[in-house]
């Protein structure tokens, strides 16, 4: 971010605090994109990541007062957004345990074709991948890779100690290699490509 | 135990030393699972820091607009009905109390029941005046405060109050009859 748009930034935030609500939908276009990206790697599903964007950016509408200048915007309202989908995650699970509700299946046929466009056979295979992970550390390895945060920021983001974050990090990419081993493996056995060369 | 080790050296490899990088690397050229696990990682690796954005259907930002203006609608409403049933209920308050002074100055200071109405008219106005302090703590923490907590604050006080005046008038009766 260049010192014109910072400033800008700094501005809608200033303005925002003091009641305009123009000056905070600035915010939320600048914002949108990130936001919705994380809520969608978070919970794999369109509509419920576009509910759980929403969400998040009227909690920052009614956090802002307490917002601290001087930590980063996009990490502070990332911060909001990875615990809300957190919570999503755990109260689905609650669901999920009670019988009562199932958790919302992605109709690919009835997509939008805005998300049929993106939604490639490669798109799929990372939301497979993350989605092996549990919620903290699905929400450190993305705000790792597709916000390049450094382990103190995802430590403030989400609540853990540096080392937690390390951890956490560590096993999920462990966990993740593995995963991709063991389906490669499968899928190369399946296809009579060699299986005797592969570990299984 | 030593693929584990081997695993968990090329997650950190660049925390490692030239002489455990090579011990890696000739590793990997014997170890088949280990070779496996360390093109795994690469590609999973790739694959995350090559992902693309996703992006939201466009309008996002009119439907949070849309989003706002109807959650202020709903916390107004919720706002005016506190401010409703705060009012009816000091309201039926003060016409209690105007009741039971009525009947004080109507009967006898010596019957059981004049003591019981001047003692519930002492309540009721402490109940009158705790309201009054907490409907206006209540208005100056509006929109700091959940409206649910605050409901719960505010039974939570009144359950205490209500017990509190109980445990008085119930020591002063005892008191009243030692003496």
């Amino acid at each position: 971010m260049n010192s014109k748009a910072r400033e800008a930034e700094k501005n809608w935030i200033e303005a925002a605090r003091k009641g305009d609500d123009d000056a905070f939908t600035n915010i939320v276009d600048a914002y949108q994109g990130p936001v919705f990206n994380l809520c969608y790697r978070m919970l794999d599903n369109r509509e419920e990541a576009e509910d759980a964007a929403q969400e998040t950016f009227l909690k920052a509408y009614r956090a802002l007062k307490r917002y601290d200048s001087s930590r980063k915007f996009v990490n502070w309202i990332l911060a909001i957004a990875s615990n809300h989908c957190i919570d999503r995650i755990r109260r689905r699970r609650l669901r999920l345990l009670s019988f009562e509700d199932t958790v919302p299946v992605e109709d690919h046929k009835s997509k939008q074709p805005e998300a049929a466009v993106y939604e490639s056979e490669h798109q799929e295979e990372i939301q497979e991948l993350v989605g092996h992970l549990d919620q903290k550390d699905r929400a450190a390895v993305i705000l790792r890779y597709w916000y390049d945060m450094s382990y103190d920021e995802i430590a403030g983001s989400l609540d853990l100690t540096v080392s937690a974050v390390k951890s956490r990090l560590h096993r999920a990419r462990k966990k993740l290699a593995n995963h991709w081993m063991e389906t490669n493996v499968v899928e190369n056995i399946s296809q009579g490509q060699g299986h005797e060369t592969f570990y299984v | 135990m030593k693929h584990s080790m081997y695993e968990n050296w090329i997650l950190d490899f660049d925390t490692l030393t030239q002489e455990q990088k090579a011990e890696l690397e000739e590793h990997l050229k014997a170890c088949q699972h280990c070779a496996l696990f360390a093109e795994a990682e690469r590609s999973v690796r790739h694959l995350l820091q090559e992902a693309p954005m996703a992006a939201p259907i466009p309008g996002f930002r009119a439907r949070f607009t849309e989003r706002l203006a109807a959650k202020r609608a709903a916390q107004h409403k919720r706002q005016v009905s506190i401010t409703l049933a705060l009012s009816a209920g000091l309201a039926g308050l003060l016409g209690g109390g105007v009741i039971v002074s009525t009947l004080m100055l109507l009967l006898s200071s010596d019957t059981v029941i004049f003591r019981l109405f001047r003692d519930l008219f002492h309540v009721l106005q402490v109940i009158v005046i705790t309201g009054s302090a907490g409907k206006a703590l209540l208005g100056s923490l509006g929109g700091i405060v959940d409206p649910a907590y605050a409901y719960t604050i505010a039974a939570a006080a009144v359950v205490l109050c209500i017990t509190w005046f109980a445990s008085l008038y119930r020591i002063r009766s005892i008191q009243e009859r030692r003496e």
